[in-house]
């Protein structure tokens, strides 16, 4: 079972009385990378399907 | 137009104008006017940074791109999700915890008034015409298509845009970007859609299509340095093209100082970071298809109704030649097609061979016939920008015509106002407050700030008008602009290394613009997207040289 995720409370620059938690920067930097590289995967595979 | 496309172009234009209107309220302070008071939530922040990119050009240039070169325009894109990282723990916070107004203020706080007043005249000049191209390139296309003047056609889209970014400032264009987005994605997604019904093959012989002809070639591993679509210049050069555009021009950077905290300009930079790829394949795929549409139905021999009349009237013989040898070309690729998707799996090597050389034909009429356009008109034909509006207004169906010019307009409004809203943020506080009236009431620089949006809106327009005979003006200044691009991005870096001085970056800033320049002349073979790489490497180089032989700065910000 995974553990909760890594939230951190307001940082530093977060609003005066803003209760909203965020991710911390690593858990997005991961999320976008990997992101990044499903669609060029998904990109790939159209490319070598299709481009005979 | 039938008109009900008519009614939806014009029911959305004045749904944008009143809406933005309204959102002039809280705006009676600079920090509302320019910054939204800080306070707009990060989706609506990451949208607008969105929208700003997604001009007409993309609409109209890029799918035309898609269909005549297929999709390895999106490797362009490959650096963006890296550079939205980098960002995210280098100059947003910085930026936003400094609490300015530009990206050039910083430079001041930092370094010196001479360093932010360069930079900030840098960008002034650059955008000041770029934004005019960003009108132009639509207004063309309406000009000719709907028979319209310049003028009308650069009022049309230019008006509005000015008035709701003079009165409701960036408050106004970020939401209105909000809706403008939706617009866009819901255009581009219904076409597809269309394409995808209209088409006379299934979904996967389309695609075997495409991939026949070259068009799903998305990936270049090669190296080089001379090729701007390659997987590495894509994601190297990219990323630090990416870093200067959304970490120091001001029509970036304005937009996430309106977000409530650091954590939500980050938030709304990774929108683009998750999304930016995904959608330029999108509008890439919606030209891919469009040729594969008319690689079943027959197209017209010149995509821009204006080239045909010109060389119908200069040359009827010639036409005519042009014409039957059009009609033989795509009678031949219609049939090399068909035979390729009844082949098995579409790989039969004879069909596919057949299917190449059919192209290969067309192409070169088509190519015979853009020459006796350039000779009929004397100017260079771009008939690449004309495919998607051709198909717009010939093949989709009513309403979802009028959906598509809708989003073609909002993609321009969008993109204009953003530019808008950064200029006059630029001119009014880099320049009139740092320079001519230093104290003065929130009321009188709010004055000031509308007259400057009005005059860089008039100023856009004008050069929007004039745009065919200025081109090589504005190609000019557009060079000049990749020359100093990167060096900025290098300034802002150096502004994060303790020991860097204001001499250094001055200098720095000028020998890094200076290698640029002699890149660009010396070797001009090189892709511009290196220039931004030479350019910040320059300017660390010689700025870190140069301030290791000068005193150490004085602390100024801590950030």
């Amino acid at each position: 079972m995974s553990g909760p995720p890594d939230l951190t409370s307001r940082s530093a620059g977060a609003a005066a009385g803003d209760d909203v938690r965020y991710p911390s920067f690593k858990v997005l930097a991961c999320k976008v990378l990997g992101l990044e590289m499903v669609v060029l995967l998904l990109l790939w595979l159209l490319q070598r399907t299709f481009t005979v | 137009m039938h008109w009900i496309n008519w009614a939806i172009v014009v029911g959305w234009l004045a749904f944008v104008f009143v809406d933005g209107i309204r959102r002039s309220r809280g705006t009676s302070r600079l920090e509302g006017y320019f910054l939204g008071n800080r306070s707009l939530p990060w989706w609506a922040v990451g949208l607008s940074v969105m929208a700003t990119q997604l001009s007409a050009v993309t609409m109209i240039g890029t799918t035309g791109q898609g269909a005549t070169d297929g999709m390895r325009f999106v490797q362009f894109y490959f650096g963006l999700p890296v550079a939205m990282l980098i960002l995210g723990v280098t100059i947003v916070p910085f930026l936003m915890r400094a609490k300015v107004y530009t990206a050039y203020e910083f430079l001041e706080r930092r370094f010196d008034a001479k360093t932010r007043s360069l930079t900030a005249f840098l960008f002034l000049l650059s955008r000041g015409l770029s934004c005019g191209t960003i009108i132009a390139a639509p207004a063309v296309v309406f000009s000719t298509l709907f028979g319209w003047s310049m003028w009308a056609s650069v009022a049309f889209i230019g008006v509005p845009t000015v008035i709701y970014t003079m009165i409701g400032g960036v408050q106004a264009v970020a939401w209105a970007d909000v809706k403008q987005m939706v617009l866009v994605v819901g255009a581009l997604t219904a076409v597809v859609v269309v394409l995808l019904m209209r088409i006379p093959v299934s979904p996967v012989d389309a695609l075997r299509v495409a991939g026949a002809t070259g068009r799903l070639h998305i990936f270049d591993f090669h190296f080089t340095l001379h090729e701007t679509y390659t997987f590495w210049s894509g994601l190297i050069g990219g990323t630090f093209l990416m870093l200067s555009y959304f970490g120091t021009d001001q029509s970036q950077v304005q937009r996430y100082l309106t977000a409530k905290s650091v954590d939500e300009a980050r938030s709304s930079h990774l929108i683009s970071a998750y999304w930016k790829i995904p959608l330029q394949a999108l509008v890439l795929l919606v030209g891919v298809l469009v040729f594969v549409y008319y690689c079943f139905v027959m197209p017209p021999l010149y995509w821009n109704p204006a080239q045909a009349e010109a060389v119908r009237a200069k040359s009827p013989a010639a036409f005519a030649t042009l014409e039957r040898e059009h009609a033989a070309a795509w009678t031949g690729r219609s049939r090399g097609m068909n035979a390729l998707v009844a082949s098995p799996h579409g790989a039969d090597a004879g069909a596919l061979r057949d299917a190449r050389d059919a192209q290969r034909r067309t192409d070169q009429v088509h190519a015979d016939a853009l020459a006796e356009a350039e000779k009929a008109t004397g100017q260079p034909p771009k008939d690449v920008n004309y495919i998607i509006p051709y198909f717009v207004l010939h093949e989709l169906p009513i309403g979802l015509t009028g959906l598509f010019i809708a989003a073609v307009i909002a993609a321009a409004m969008s993109a204009v106002a953003g530019e808008l809203a950064s200029l006059s943020s630029a001119t009014v506080i880099d320049f009139y407050k740092r320079w001519v009236r230093a104290e003065a009431t929130d009321t009188h620089y709010l004055r000031v700030s509308r007259v400057a949006t009005a005059s860089w809106g008039v100023f856009a327009c004008i050069v929007a008008t004039f745009a065919i005979s200025l081109g090589s003006l504005i190609e000019v200044v557009n060079r000049f602009g990749s020359f100093f691009y990167g060096s900025i991005l290098g300034v802002f870096f150096l502004a994060m290394i303790r020991r860097a001085s204001a001499t250094g970056a001055f200098v720095g800033l000028l020998a890094g613009m200076g290698a640029v320049g002699a890149v660009s002349y010396g070797a001009p073979q090189v892709s511009y997207l290196w220039h931004n790489v030479v350019g910040v490497v320059t300017v660390l180089v010689v700025g870190l040289a140069m301030s290791a032989a000068s005193p150490a700065p004085p602390e100024r910000v801590s950030a």
